[in-house]
Parts: C-alpha cells; sequence; structure tokens
C-alpha cells in the first residue's frame, strides 16, 4: 500500500505537465502526419481550414484519451495516493457536536412518486447508519403545474408522517422559479443556510446511500480548505435497450475517465451540480451568481450554475474534489434518444454560455479550461460537422485535379506521390485514441473478478463493448446533427427554453421518430447520393455516418425498447454491477415504487385533477393552504382578475383553464376558500367534481 | 386579513361560517395566530385523523378539547424550519473585452498625470 500524502504544488504541477505534455506530444505528431500530406504542394485554404478543425478536433479526442489512460493507470496500480478519501488528516474532535448537514432535492415538475420513492430509500439508507439525526431533508420545489404541486405536497406530508419527519423533512414551493435551479438553491442558502454547517445537492432522479452522504460529510470534516467534493454519480434503473446501453457505457468507461480526471484536476476540480457535498459558508459568500450583461442566450441568468460556482470557490481560494474512487452515488439517464437529446437541447445554452466565462478576468487556469470543456462538449459537434463537409469538398476538388505525368521538355514520368500510408496513419492514430479507452476498460476486469462478475462476465463483457460500439457509431452522427441544430439555434440568439424532461422509460413512437429523425434521415439520403455520384472514393469512407444518418429511426424507435432492453438483460449484455448485484438503496427504491403504499388516505387513488382535489377535499385544501406562503392581500386590479377566472372555473369547467391560470387560483389564500366553499355548495361547469 | 369574501348563496355561505367556526374552536385550542396558513394547518392536521372522533371533541366541554391539542399539534404540518438567513451577495465577474488591452493601455498613459500633484 503506497503512503497517503498531502499534494504539494509541485506535485500539482508535475501531474498536468505530464498530462498536458503527453496530450500536447500527441496532437502534434497526429497534426504533423497530416501537414506532410497536404505541404506537397502548398496549402490550399481549404487545407489550411481541415488542418485548422483537425487541431481543435484532434486536441479535444487527446484530452479525453489520455485523461482514461491515467485513469487506466491509477486503477491498474491501485488507488490514487493523492486522492481525497486517501489524504492523511487530523481526525474531527469527537467532542465536537455533529455538524448539521441538508439534504436538498431541487425539482421542477418532475413525477413526484418516483421524487419521494427515491428520497425515502436515500432516508433509509441513512437511518441505517445511525447517522440520520444529523440531517434534515429539503425537498425544494419550482414546480410550476398545479397538479403536479398538489401531489408533491400530499406525497410530502405522507412522507412525513409515515418517517416520523416533523422537523426533519422540509417542503416548499417557490411562488417565483427566478433564475431556476441557481435560484432555488440560493433561496435555501439565504432562508436557511445559516442553519447548516453542508448541503448536499441531489437532482430529482439522484440516489445516493446512506453511508456515502456519511462519508462525504466525514471528508469535509477532515479538509476544512475544501469548499465542495463532487462524486461520480453512476447511471442506473432504466430498462429501455438505449438507456442500459449507455448506463453500461458509463459504468464501464465512466470510472476510469473520473479517475484520470482526479488525477490532472486534483483539488482544481469542477462541480457537477448534483451528487455532490458543499460547505455552506463559502458558497454563501462565494458563489452569489451576477446576471451576465446582454441579452440571452450569452447574456441574463447563468444558467449552467455549477461550473461558475466551482470557479468562484476556486477563485477564493477553495479546494473543489472529485471523489472519484466514493461508491454509493447513482442517478438516472434520459430512456430514448430523443429525451437524451432533449436534456442535450436544455443544457447546451448553458454550456455555450461559458464561452464568455472561459476569458474572464480572475479565475484560474484549470477553471477556463472547465469552461472551455463544456463549451468543446456541445461545439465539437458543429466542428466535427464542418470537418466532414470539407474533407467532402477537398475530395471532390482532387478528383477534378487532372494528373500530369511530364513536365515541360522531361521525358521521364513523375509519378504522384502516393500519401495514403500517413492518412491511413492519421486515420489509425485517430480512431485508436477514439476506441482504445474501452479496450483498457475491458483489461481492467481482467483485473477484478468481483468486477468481472458484476458485468456478467468476461465475454459477456467484451461482447457488450463490441455491441455498445456498434450502437454509438450509429448514434454519433444523429447527435452531431442534433447538437449542430442547438448550437446554430442559440448563436443565431433563438433562447433554448428548458422543457420538461421525460424521465420515465416509454416507447418512441415512428410518429415521434420521424418527425424528430425525418431530417437526419433525408441528409443522409442527399449526401449519399452526391458523394455517391461525385466523390464515389469519399462515399465509403463516409458510409459508417451516413448508416447512422440513414438508419436513425429504427434505431431511435427500437433502441428506445423496453422489452429489447429486458431481452438483452436475460441475455447477460450489457450488464452493469449495479444490475448484476444491486445495492440496498436502489433496492429501496425498487420496493418503495412497486409497494405504493401511502399512510394519507387521499393517495390511495388517484382523482382525475388534483388541483380538483385541492379546490373540493377539506383536507387538501386545508393542507395546500397551509403551505403558501404568507403574502399581502392581493390588490383590487388583481382581484378583479381573480374573479374572473373563478367565474370561467364555475362557467366552463377546470379544463377550461391554462395551468398557469390554475396555479394563480390555488396560490391565492382567500381564492382558495373562497372556491372551497363555493364548489360545495353549487358544482361548476362540468359534471364529476365533487368528490 | 383580508376582507371576507361576499357569499351570496345561503349554503356557500352556511359552508364558510361553519369553517369560522372551526378555526375559532381550533385558534383557541391550540392558542393560534388568526392567520389562514396557521389554521389551515390546524384544520388540515384534525381532518387528517389526528383526533379520530373529533366533531364529539368540538363541542365537549372546553377541559376535553385541551387534551386533544397536543396530538393536533403534533400532527400539525411543519413545512419550513425556522429561519437561519445567510447573505449572499453576487459576485463580480469581469467579462473580457476586446477593448480590454486599450483600456489597459489609455490607464497606463493616464496614470502619470493623475499621480501628479495639483
Amino acid at each position: 500500500m503506497t503512503a497517503s500524502v498531502r499534494p504539494s504544488t509541485k506535485g500539482y504541477a508535475l501531474r498536468r505537465s505530464v498530462f498536458f505534455l503527453l496530450m500536447s506530444l500527441t496532437t502534434l505528431i497526429a497534426l504533423g502526419l497530416l501537414v506532410s500530406v497536404f505541404q506537397s504542394n502548398g496549402f490550399s485554404p481549404m487545407e489550411l481550414l481541415l488542418l485548422l478543425l483537425y487541431t481543435i478536433l484532434i486536441g479535444w479526442i487527446c484530452m479525453s484519451f489520455w485523461t482514461a489512460l491515467m485513469g487506466f493507470f491509477t486503477i491498474l496500480f491501485g488507488r490514487d495516493r493523492w486522492a481525497i478519501s486517501r489524504q492523511p488528516v487530523a481526525p474531527p474532535d469527537p467532542a465536537a457536536p455533529p455538524p448539521r448537514t441538508a439534504i436538498l432535492m431541487p425539482i421542477y415538475n418532475e413525477d413526484s412518486e418516483r421524487v419521494f420513492a427515491g428520497l425515502r430509500a436515500i432516508h433509509r439508507s441513512l437511518a441505517e447508519t445511525g447517522r440520520l439525526a444529523d440531517f434534515d431533508f429539503f425537498i425544494l420545489s419550482d414546480t410550476r403545474d398545479p397538479e403536479v404541486w398538489v401531489e408533491e405536497e400530499l406525497r410530502w406530508q405522507d412522507m412525513v408522517r409515515a418517517l416520523d419527519g416533523k422537523g426533519r423533512i422540509f417542503y416548499r414551493n417557490r411562488p417565483e422559479n427566478t433564475d431556476r435551479k441557481s435560484g432555488n438553491l440560493e433561496d435555501f442558502c439565504t432562508r436557511w443556510g445559516g442553519g447548516y454547517r453542508y448541503m448536499i445537492v441531489l437532482d430529482a432522479d439522484s440516489i445516493m446511500k446512506g453511508s456515502t452522504l456519511t462519508d462525504m460529510v466525514r471528508l469535509m470534516e477532515c479538509h476544512p480548505q475544501v469548499a465542495l467534493i463532487q462524486t461520480p454519480p453512476v447511471p442506473v434503473n432504466r430498462e429501455s435497450l438505449f438507456a442500459r446501453i449507455l448506463q453500461f457505457a458509463g459504468s464501464i468507461y465512466g470510472r476510469m475517465f473520473t479517475a484520470g480526471l482526479n488525477y490532472w484536476q486534483l483539488g482544481e476540480s469542477n462541480y457537477w451540480g448534483h451528487n455532490a457535498i458543499i460547505r455552506v459558508r463559502p458558497f454563501l459568500e462565494h458563489c452569489g451568481l451576477p446576471k451576465l450583461p446582454g441579452r440571452e442566450p450569452f447574456g441574463g441568468a447563468i444558467l449552467s450554475h455549477d461550473f461558475v460556482e466551482a470557479a468562484l470557490l476556486r477563485r477564493a481560494g477553495w479546494e473543489v474534489w472529485l471523489a472519484y474512487d466514493l461508491e454509493g452515488s447513482y442517478e438516472e439517464i434520459p430512456p430514448t434518444l430523443i429525451d437524451y437529446a432533449k436534456r442535450d437541447r436544455r443544457w447546451c445554452q448553458g454550456n455555450l454560455q461559458h464561452l464568455r466565462l472561459a476569458l474572464a478576468h480572475g479565475f484560474d487556469a484549470l477553471s477556463r479550461l472547465h469552461f472551455s470543456m463544456g463549451v468543446m462538449s456541445y461545439l465539437a459537434s458543429p466542428l466535427w460537422l464542418l470537418f466532414l463537409l470539407a474533407t467532402g469538398v477537398e475530395a471532390f476538388i482532387q478528383t477534378r485535379q487532372e494528373t500530369i505525368y511530364f513536365f515541360g521538355e522531361n521525358w521521364i514520368p513523375v509519378w504522384p506521390v502516393s500519401f495514403a500510408v500517413e492518412m491511413t496513419t492519421v486515420l489509425l492514430v485517430t480512431l485508436t485514441m477514439l476506441f482504445l479507452p474501452k479496450l483498457l476498460a475491458l483489461l481492467l476486469l481482467l483485473k477484478d473478478s468481483r468486477l468481472r462478475h458484476g458485468y456478467g462476465g468476461m465475454f459477456a463483457a467484451t461482447l457488450s463493448v463490441v455491441l455498445e460500439t456498434v450502437f454509438s457509431v450509429l448514434t454519433a452522427p444523429v447527435l452531431m446533427l442534433f447538437q449542430t441544430k442547438f448550437v446554430l439555434a442559440i448563436l443565431l440568439r433563438r433562447a433554448v427554453g428548458w422543457p420538461t424532461q421525460q424521465r420515465g422509460d416509454h416507447m418512441t413512437s415512428f410518429k415521434e421518430a420521424a418527425l424528430a429523425h425525418g431530417g437526419h434521415t433525408l441528409t443522409g439520403v442527399v449526401v449519399g447520393v452526391l458523394s455517391y455520384q461525385y466523390v464515389p472514393a469519399f462515399f465509403w469512407w463516409f458510409t459508417p455516418v451516413l448508416l447512422g444518418l440513414l438508419l436513425s429511426i429504427p434505431v431511435s424507435m427500437l433502441s428506445s425498447s423496453i422489452a429489447l432492453g429486458r431481452k438483452s438483460r436475460e441475455l447477460g449484455l450489457f450488464l452493469t454491477p449495479e444490475e448484476t448485484d444491486p445495492p440496498s438503496v436502489l433496492c429501496y427504491l425498487d420496493e418503495n415504487l412497486r409497494e405504493d403504499d401511502p399512510v394519507l388516505p387521499v393517495l390511495w387513488d388517484r382523482p382525475a385533477s388534483r388541483f380538483v382535489q385541492a379546490l373540493t377535499d377539506p383536507y387538501v385544501n386545508a393542507l395546500h393552504l397551509s403551505l403558501l406562503p404568507e403574502s399581502e392581500p392581493p390588490g383590487r386590479r388583481r382581484r378583479h382578475y381573480l374573479e374572473g377566472l373563478i367565474h370561467q372555473l364555475e362557467e366552463e369547467g377546470p379544463d377550461s383553464l391554462s395551468a398557469a391560470q390554475k396555479r394563480e387560483l390555488i396560490s391565492d389564500s382567500e381564492t382558495l376558500l373562497r372556491l372551497h366553499a363555493l364548489f360545495w355548495s353549487r358544482p361548476p361547469a362540468n359534471a364529476g367534481m365533487l368528490p | 386579513m383580508p376582507d371576507r369574501p361576499e357569499f351570496p348563496d345561503p349554503l356557500t355561505g352556511a359552508l364558510a361560517a361553519a369553517r369560522e367556526l372551526l378555526d375559532d374552536w381550533l385558534a383557541r385550542t391550540l392558542d393560534l395566530p388568526r392567520r389562514p396558513e396557521a389554521l389551515a394547518a390546524a384544520r388540515a392536521a384534525l381532518l387528517g385523523g389526528a383526533v379520530p372522533d373529533w366533531p364529539a371533541v368540538l363541542f365537549a366541554p372546553p377541559d376535553a378539547a385541551r387534551d386533544v391539542s397536543d396530538a393536533l399539534r403534533a400532527m400539525m404540518a411543519d413545512p419550513t424550519p425556522v429561519s437561519a438567513p445567510g447573505a449572499m451577495p453576487a459576485q463580480r465577474i469581469e467579462l473580457f473585452s476586446l477593448l480590454d488591452p486599450l483600456r489597459h493601455w489609455r490607464r497606463g498613459v493616464s496614470s502619470p498625470s493623475e499621480k501628479t500633484p495639483s
């Protein structure tokens, strides 16, 4: 076992020098090969463009490759001695009172049943550690949909009653969802943050083991210079084929990448927005987010707040770590290719906004790199597209050039120089860097029999890697076109909304697939015909991309299949250790979802509308009213407006109101009481409203 | 407290009055402020089963009602903890501008004269 030490400044410098040197050298070598091909006849503008694009793209690939390689060696030779979990520390004073920690779950129109099933699972797992009393739970709702809002309140009250959680499990719904998630967290910090030393931020689909939560607190207590520890969330729980393939990839390759990231980032790591613990005091002092000057999409509120918060903490001298070896942190991923793209659409605008922050004054070099990496994760797609187009055009130009064998009076023919070897080398180098990490991840399984069993054995894991590679090759061009479209929309200043993600498993219909991928298929046909017609040699090189585009509709539909996902599991494909031997917290979640057994009688049945229930059911009405924030009585103008809505509800029924109008009606305590009395004496237009 | 809304319908009025009577009783029993949210929390606890035979208790002598106050308090929703506010000032992020080098240069040029005593 290696002795543990705290990394010195020299240590940081050494690791980063090694990493960036290797990255730069590989980029230069790959670039050199391409330059040697192009320089024979001087550089044309198109070749210069290709070189520029290749430099950026190969640099991006090299960074990912060397991160994976560093991760591979870290895991191969045992744990990283500089990992936050391995550094020697003075144990905290046992006589000191344990720190208070708030577990925060910000939610926005999510499936309440799943949210509370997850929270209950975490609660139960935490209770098993015997440290439950040190934690409070906060459900921080930004939900706008009145149906979901009332359901959340009932689920919260049910959880409190079932777990005797009064005074430990809290719920609030913000009247306005100003600044989205960052505003939601800021609201917590400014109202209750002073009561807690730490906060653990979750996502609506996060699940964390109780022991992981207590470990995070212990690490923070041992490292007073650390402001944030991020855990790597492992994707779990999905059943569709698409999600199972992604879960497998995230699990088997993910641990290598996170170990690699920790290798070179150390205490200047990043924050991914959830499954992380944060020291509240520095967060309060340094993470108040400003509005960026200018209009959306680049100005206004900072959308992807996590990277910025990490950078602000580091700017203030605090350390931010990635605890790559801390297990028991899970998340769920989008179930279909279309949902995955929808999530990308939400994230893309926030990440592109970082373009302005990468050059802002005062941030350290690594923060700038984190910002740039965030930008590149979306900008890479249009750059790849441009690169492919430029390659096609260059190939077309080459085919039009006539080869001259005899120059002047010279009777000895000058044979054209072939660069097939160099070009093949360029291609091989690129492909190696893309696919070698997959092979390395498999090699790591040979070392660990427990893990090998978790992935279904060596044969099943190898077959799964091969199939996952084929799948990623097919979906890569589709995602490239999706992301290019998002980037262009944002650059053209068409603000991208933040639609709620459909988190649960569901099949993609033909109509949905055709609408989403019709353009991709058409692009595939047109490009295929053009390249076959005009640049036949290029066509064959281009087939993997064309195939992905042409098959996008069936691939999208088939991969969303839950039946195929289950079948692949039966066959032992794409298995993850969390599927083979589920940790207790995931079993609790599954149990909670299967045996939804609420304490509150109002939850035993699912009425057509929780909004109507809030108006008619005396208990639901009273509970909802009790949870409304104190507010000034509405002014005259607002009263008239609400009066109009009441009449509309009476005469035309609840379906005539929009979700926002319904929300307004049940947000005002006076109106709520009035409607309750009104509808008990006189039901509204459409019958069946009263229970 | 907002003005009581007008209820033209006698049944609606009767229901509202019954609710107010119930709220009165809850406010007295639990010594609650007469805010709609606090009264609603007590009402929700009562209707949610904190006191199984609550209509009987409602018309019982005041001493008997006192016995149920603990049960009601225990079941009243407590949605948020006591306020523990913290200030979170917006941080300054100075964005890069292409004019920055020019401004820097101008500042450099103007600084000697600024230092000159008047």
